[in-house]
């Protein structure tokens, strides 16, 4: 027990000495800045939708009404698009990058004869769940000036929460959240190992009662500092995508300590600033480049065989889960089980390479 | 009980062998002068004892613990001042000593009386980056003192310094081992060698080529009174480097 309160204090030392370090460090610094503004630049286009001027709708018609819902534009710039569905399920399947799932109930074109205010059944996807009276009033007010007479678009509890493997905004959150948590670390974690050696501070810090273990782990620490920064902000802002907590807190924090040891090996393994450089781009493409195709509905099976023994796609895949419905537990643990593999082998090489110091 | 003994302790790297056999010990309390060209093995020997580099062979003590099975016992009873400036430079100089006295464990009281040692109490709260040579090698000595080491190591403690820091320096050698600090000294300076050590070792290609006393040195390989150890240190070292020399 006091040998792992020694360990974990003794890491704690170093750890809070680097972040201490880093915050006094302008190239850190403004990595740490940059990242933060890309966090909530995505966010503001995914929940602004800024140059989203296209509301798409997936129609499922009861009653096979003589209504042609045909593209239209509106005065105030929106313009509405429609596709067909055959039915409710294929409605809500054919939603994925769609805005808006519309019931046109079997008698509407009556409703619509009789100059009533007609009723039609709005579905939503859940990241929109909090703004279903805004939404209510835009549509019905909308709709009523596509269709010249009063329309009410009634939402209620229809929210589509999507299906696990599904494409969509989830799966763009998911590979948002990759590039975040890696960039993060691609940019910044080398730099703990790195200067360490550069400086031949870490002479210093080897003949001080701290051992390579603690080292490495009190790197581990002033990484997940980092990763807690940009990943908790980025969680946050994007908190309505998640479905399941223990799911997603679980992806994070497996992304966070591959991307932790994927950056202590680099720091390690490499000499100079030049050298990162290189490493880097051929990191970022290893790293980042597999999650967004094994994501990917249309992939072969074989390119999606190979791409499963990949943690980044395994842990995008476990992220998506937790934005999803519908995985199933054998999904979960195999994700899982490779993710912790991973993590467990990059850190093994990390402790081996700092106990190789000596050699 | 030595506070140093080393017992045939080599050091190969890529079959070439830095550090060739060597033996010797050092009293408590003693400073031992370890002297040699450059390339000699000095440092490579001193990372050996410091825990920092495994030998190929060979065995080795340092305040009683072997330097490979009981290494992170064998931490907190040395001290280490490198041959290079490696502090943490966007930190101050009280920050520096505040992180080594936290994982030594020791109260921040401590930091305020090494600083007052090495006279740098005034100049504690500027960044290191700010320091000029003498005062980061001041700070580096002040590092290894902080948890009270049983043995002092000192890779060239000088080098690059100006006459007045230098003898500061040696001012502040001189007085640990007063107070019964062991102090292991490599250096390029034979006088300063000469002036400090009770007893030095010639290093020459890995391998010790003499060890005694510097007044018994000179007694056994001076011409006349006159002779220096410089002297001494120059007949019995770098062989290879006159060599060289006489075919340029």
């Amino acid at each position: 027990m006091k040998t792992l309160l020694d360990t974990l204090y003794n890491a704690w030392i170093i750890g809070s000495k680097d972040i201490q370090e880093a915050l006094k460090n302008k190239s850190s610094r403004s990595n740490i800045i940059i990242i933060v503004f890309m966090v909530v630049f995505f966010y503001w286009l995914s929940d602004l939708r800024p140059f989203d001027k296209k509301v798409r709708v997936v129609v499922y018609d009861e009653g096979k009404t003589k209504l042609a819902l045909e593209t239209v534009k509106l005065a105030n710039g929106v313009e509405y698009s429609f596709r067909p569905a055959s039915s409710l399920q294929n409605m809500e399947q054919k939603m994925a990058n769609q805005t808006l799932g519309l019931v046109l109930p079997a008698d509407f074109d009556q409703a619509l004869a009789s100059g009533d205010t007609a009723t039609l059944n709005g579905y939503i996807f859940w990241v929109d769940r909090k703004k279903v009276t805004e939404l209510e009033a835009k549509y019905s007010q909308e709709f009523s000036e596509i269709l010249n007479q009063p329309v009410q678009v009634d939402i209620g509890e229809n929210i589509i929460i999507p299906q696990a493997n599904a494409d969509g905004s989830q799966t763009n959150l998911t590979y948002l959240m990759v590039y975040f948590v890696f960039t993060t670390a691609l940019l910044l974690i080398p730099h703990l190992m790195l200067e360490e050696k550069q400086a031949k501070t870490l002479d210093a810090l080897m003949t001080s009662p701290a051992s390579p273990g603690q080292i490495v782990l009190g790197k581990a620490l002033a990484g997940f500092f980092y990763i807690l920064v940009i990943g908790g902000l980025a969680l946050a802002l994007f908190s309505l995508y998640i479905v399941n907590w223990a799911l997603a807190l679980a992806a994070f924090l497996g992304y966070a300590l591959l991307a932790i040891g994927v950056g202590l090996l680099v720091g390690s393994f490499i000499k100079s600033m030049k050298q990162l450089g290189s490493w880097m781009l051929v990191l970022a493409l290893v790293l980042m480049v597999p999650p967004l195709f094994y994501m990917s509905s249309n992939l072969k099976a074989g390119i999606r065989m190979v791409l499963t023994w990949v943690p980044t796609s395994t842990l995008a895949s476990l992220f998506r889960f937790s934005c999803t419905i519908g995985a199933t537990m054998a999904q979960i643990l195999s994700n899982l089980a490779i993710a912790l593999a991973s993590i467990v082998i990059v850190f093994g090489l990390v402790i081996w390479k700092v106990r190789r110091f000596d050699r | 009980m030595k506070a140093i003994e080393v017992t045939d302790l080599t050091r190969n790297y890529d079959g070439l062998k830095a550090v060739d056999g060597i033996s010797f010990s050092v009293e408590p309390g003693e400073i031992f002068g370890f002297l040699g060209p450059n390339g000699a093995g000095k440092t490579t020997t001193i990372r050996m004892l410091t825990g920092q580099l495994l030998p190929t062979s060979g065995t080795a003590k340092v305040a009683g613990y072997d330097i490979v099975t009981e290494r992170q016992k064998l931490k907190p009873k040395i001290g280490v001042v490198f041959d290079n400036q490696n502090l943490y430079e966007r930190m101050s100089a009280r920050e520096n000593l505040i992180f080594y006295a936290r994982l030594y464990r020791i109260s921040k009281t401590c930091v305020n009386e090494v600083l007052t040692q090495v006279g740098l109490s005034e100049r504690a709260g500027d960044k290191v980056m700010k320091y000029s040579n003498g005062m980061k090698q001041r700070l580096m000595i002040a590092r290894s003192l902080l948890h009270e080491p049983e043995v002092l190591f000192l890779d060239e403690p000088t080098r690059g310094l100006d006459a007045h820091i230098a003898r500061d320096i040696r001012g502040i050698v001189a007085n640990l081992a007063k107070g019964g600090m062991t102090v292991f000294l490599t250096t390029h300076y034979m006088e300063e060698a000469d002036q400090l050590s009770q007893r030095v070792a010639f290093l020459d290609q890995g391998r010790i080529v003499a060890l005694d006393t510097p007044a018994q040195l000179k007694a056994d390989y001076g011409k006349d009174e006159r002779t220096t150890l410089e002297d001494i240190f120059i007949q019995l070292t770098g062989s290879d480097l006159r060599k060289g020399s006489e075919k340029l």
